[in-house]
């Protein structure tokens, strides 16, 4: 379980005063003469019940003020496109030479390593840049520029982070940072270290990351074997790929995800490998992400919170400890049966009612969660074999799609239905309404007209026919039009080619004036 | 946005007349204390004698049932919805050559510097047209490119800010500020590319000529607004030199040759603009960027921020001062 807000749980202990006063007033009590009071003792136990019950909806009532956590799920979520933050780890270890290949530095390695995969990439696909030592930095933000992104690795080094240390967790959470919140796009971090931590909680922040649904790649750099380097304020110290530490923090962060049966989400490649180029490769780029800008539906892993349940048993107790502090005792088994019969509700309904908890969230436009919630449905009627719920899971499902403008997820969900009788119409007017969308307004015509077959009275079918039909001579012109806008393939003549290496001389040299030294105790390694 | 995520907790607020109803029919009895002294009339019901006691024994009832209806709100947990666009598709990029002179420092546009005018027409541009790319470079007798042409809104706008007068010395290397957004946009894969100039000078420095550089923009097909800033005659000037800490003030006499500006325009078949007020600016800008900006596909994402810890916190802290009053000043057993 986690807590957001453990602080209020310290509430808790105002228990303690409180049971304080009720042993003083039990103890008042025995002062009088027993003559005093008639059943005494059933007060007095009536006191320890209405105390007990007041203590429990005490304590979850601070629970849930703590904002518990725990438990967790996945949220379907539409992406197009990809995204890369290369994470560079430019602590002073990272000068060391000591890759398997070449006897190269491992920071110079890594540049060149990742300067390799940024080729293969896609021209669209944005990447960020961002730097860590003691700190993480932003250095160049997400953009297709790579001129950019090339220049400045051309002269990273320990001199751009004045912040002594190593501390590959603020680096990661400021990579994660990189990826704008309003772009809709898978994301991948492509780290590389040797590993070296000298702050930080680097599992948490894997932790933290991988549950905003972002991919880590990390690229150990270095050799294993300890080797005594020059420490940024001139100190000796010894380092190395601590490759172990790291692998268990990967696995721990892994293990979270194996048990909610989500796939691992931290992948980590040893750099030295023969095979490390490729396979980092196959990492950055899946298959399934090749196309250009294909929309996928990636997952998000949330955790559940559950001040819901802590307030419930809050009111519960409340009402328990009122019960048995004013109700008569004949009137309590009669409470009791009822809360039975209202507990021991049947869940044989519970995929028509995650259909009907996905149709609310679709009315109040939380369309992913609809789409989780339809994608759950169908799931579960696929394991009760029900054919009818499965298609109207299916159908609820690829609407939330048309409505989300994933034309192509939609289409795709469409043609997977099974039809049933009252679906026919819906799924043929839908089909038409996709087709459209598409620019295929022959087809989207033939859907309409399906439609107007089932149901010939449906004037918005025949609206939708009349203008699809409209459109039929008008498109192939359109067509041409589109064509050719978007290529330009620039031909640069020898100035311009000049001027460009000019200005990327500047850009350099600005980015060597803005490398600083640090000043502190601290260790800089 | 505000909404109850589990309205249908409410229904829990009808336990309140069902309390009292039962407490009217007697099923809900406080212990009555049975007292052997005849004279105290044992058996009837309890009630204080004492008006303020009278007082206080209300007050402690109206918390506990104010305790009662906030932990309902609290479970039917209040939300504040944000609902944020998504962009699915590329919009379109646009770079910013932004002249930080010292004479940007004249304070002729609206009361406001040069500078800030343009710094602040910049900022309200980014955020009406989010979704699309934005690059900034910074332009005085140097040039450098400060941000590439990205959607990290937050990062362009931070840089922005920071960039101050004098940063990159005295003069005007136009020609060099073109083109180094050129070179940054050469390879984009956006639809439209853009580059807005924003100077209020001659080219004095750099070594790549102004009309090189809008050569280069019509030859990259690249669209380009040239904007011209400032008033002409004598305009009250101050800033501190951003590399020296040295504060400079007094008079600039401000005669800039706008033609010059605008025949770049022209060899890029762009849009010129001589901007001598604030407003003039935006509405340019405005029409500029209407004509060149992507129409972008999205969805709207509804980021959840739940409230219910504040109506959490004011019920425990009602059913505290419930229980002190009853158990302390009123003494109450239960």
């Amino acid at each position: 379980m986690i807590f957001d807000k453990p602080v209020f749980g310290l509430l808790i202990f105002l228990i303690i005063p409180a049971f304080l006063m009720l042993i003083k007033r039990l103890k008042g009590l025995n002062v009088l003469p027993k003559s005093f009071f008639k059943n005494s003792s059933r007060i007095k136990k009536r006191i320890i019940t209405s105390f007990f019950f007041n203590a429990l909806a005490w304590i979850c009532l601070c629970i849930a003020l703590t904002s518990p956590y725990f438990g967790q799920k996945q949220v379907s979520v539409q992406k197009t496109g990809m995204a890369l933050s290369v994470l560079l780890d430019i602590s002073h270890s990272m000068e060391t030479k000591d890759f398997p290949v070449n006897n190269h530095s491992r920071l110079y390695a890594s540049t060149e390593f990742a300067k390799t995969i940024l080729k293969k990439l896609p021209e669209n696909v944005p990447i960020s840049v961002v730097i860590v030592k003691g700190e993480g930095q932003i250095a160049v933000p997400l953009t297709e520029d790579r001129r950019a992104v090339e220049n400045f690795l051309k002269i990273a080094s320990p001199q751009l982070i004045s912040t002594p240390g190593s501390n590959p967790a603020g680096g990661i959470l400021r990579a994660a940072e990189s990826f704008p919140h309003s772009i809709g796009m898978s994301s991948t971090i492509l780290f590389f270290t040797d590993a070296e931590e000298l702050s930080g909680d680097l599992y948490n922040a894997l932790l933290t990351t991988v549950k905003s649904g972002i991919k880590i790649i990390i690229v150990g750099m270095g050799d294993k074997n300890e080797k005594e380097i020059v420490t940024g304020d001139g100190g000796k110290a010894m380092s190395a790929l601590r490759e172990d530490a790291l692998l268990e923090k990967i696995e721990r962060v892994n293990n979270i995800n194996r048990r909610s049966n989500i796939q691992p989400q931290v992948f980590y490649v040893n750099g030295g490998d023969s095979s490390a180029l490729s396979r980092v490769f196959n990492l950055v780029l899946p298959q399934r992400e090749i196309h250009d800008n294909a929309t996928i539906l990636d997952t998000e892993i949330q955790s559940i919170p559950r001040f819901r349940l802590f307030l419930f048993l809050a009111l519960i107790f409340f009402i328990l400890g009122m019960l048995f502090c004013q109700i008569l005792p004949d009137f309590l088994g009669k409470i009791s049966l009822i809360t039975v019969i209202f507990l021991s509700c049947s869940s044989e309904n519970h995929n028509r009612i995650q259909i009907l908890s996905g149709i609310l969230d679709y009315k109040t436009q939380n369309y992913n969660e609809a789409t989780a919630e339809f994608l759950k449905g169908e799931e579960l009627a696929d394991l009760q074999e029900n054919s009818v719920l499965k298609s109207v899971s299916g159908f609820n499902l690829a609407t939330t799609y048309l409505v989300l403008n994933e034309n192509d997820v939609a289409a795709d969900k469409f043609d997977t239905i099974e039809t049933t009788d009252f679906l026919n119409f819906p799924l043929e007017f839908n089909k038409g309404i996709v087709a459209h969308r598409k620019g295929d307004n022959i087809s989207a015509a033939r859907h309409f007209k399906n439609a107007l077959k089932i149901d010939p009275s449906n004037v918005d079918a025949k609206i939708n026919l009349e203008i699809v039909q409209s459109k039929i001579p008008m498109a192939s012109s359109e067509n041409q039009q589109q064509e050719t806008q978007v290529s330009e393939s620039s031909e640069t003549s020898p100035m311009t080619e000049g001027i460009f290496s000019l200005i990327k001389e500047a850009d350099g040299k600005r980015w060597q004036s803005q490398q600083k030294t640090s000043a502190s105790n601290s260790p800089d390694y | 946005m505000f909404e109850f995520q589990n309205p249908i907790s409410f229904l829990l607020l009808l336990l309140i007349p069902i309390f009292f109803i039962l407490n009217h029919l007697g099923v809900l009895k406080k212990i009555n204390v049975a007292l052997t002294l005849g004279d105290c009339n044992g058996n009837s019901s309890f009630s204080f004698q004492s008006n303020s006691l009278k007082i206080l024994s209300l007050i402690s009832r109206l918390f506990g049932l104010l305790a009662f209806v906030l932990l309902v709100v609290s479970l039917a947990n209040p939300c504040r919805m944000r609902r944020q666009k998504i962009f699915t598709s590329r919009g379109s990029d646009f770079i910013f050559v932004l002249d930080c002179s010292p004479s940007m420092a004249a304070k002729d546009i609206d009361n406001k510097t040069r500078f800030q005018a343009a710094k602040e027409v910049i900022e309200n541009l980014s955020f009406r047209l989010q979704g699309n790319s934005f690059g900034l470079v910074a332009m005085a007798e140097e040039v450098a490119l400060l941000v590439p042409p990205t959607t990290d809104a937050t990062y362009f706008l931070k840089r922005l800010g920071m960039l101050e007068i004098g940063e990159l010395g005295d003069g005007s290397a136009i020609g060099l500020g073109l083109s180094s957004a050129v070179y940054h946009l050469t390879n984009s894969t956006a639809k439209q590319r853009c580059v807005i100039l924003i100077t209020d000078g001659e080219n004095n420095a750099g070594s790549v000529s102004p009309i090189t550089a809008a050569e280069m923009v019509k030859e990259n097909s690249l669209h380009l607004a040239v904007i011209g800033v400032g008033t002409k005659g004598a305009v009250p000037i101050e800033y501190i030199d951003a590399t020296t800490g040295k504060m400079y003030s007094g008079y600039l006499e401000s005669d800039f040759d706008e033609r010059k500006l605008s025949v770049l325009a022209q060899i890029s078949d762009g849009k010129f603009l001589f901007a001598q007020n604030l407003n003039s600016l935006e509405e340019f800008l405005k029409t500029f960027t209407d004509q060149t900006a992507e129409n972008q596909t999205y969805h709207i994402k509804t980021d959840v921020e739940p409230l219910y810890e504040k109506y959490l916190f004011l019920s425990m802290l009602f059913i505290v001062c419930n229980i002190f009053i009853r158990r302390i000043v009123l003494k109450d057993l239960l």
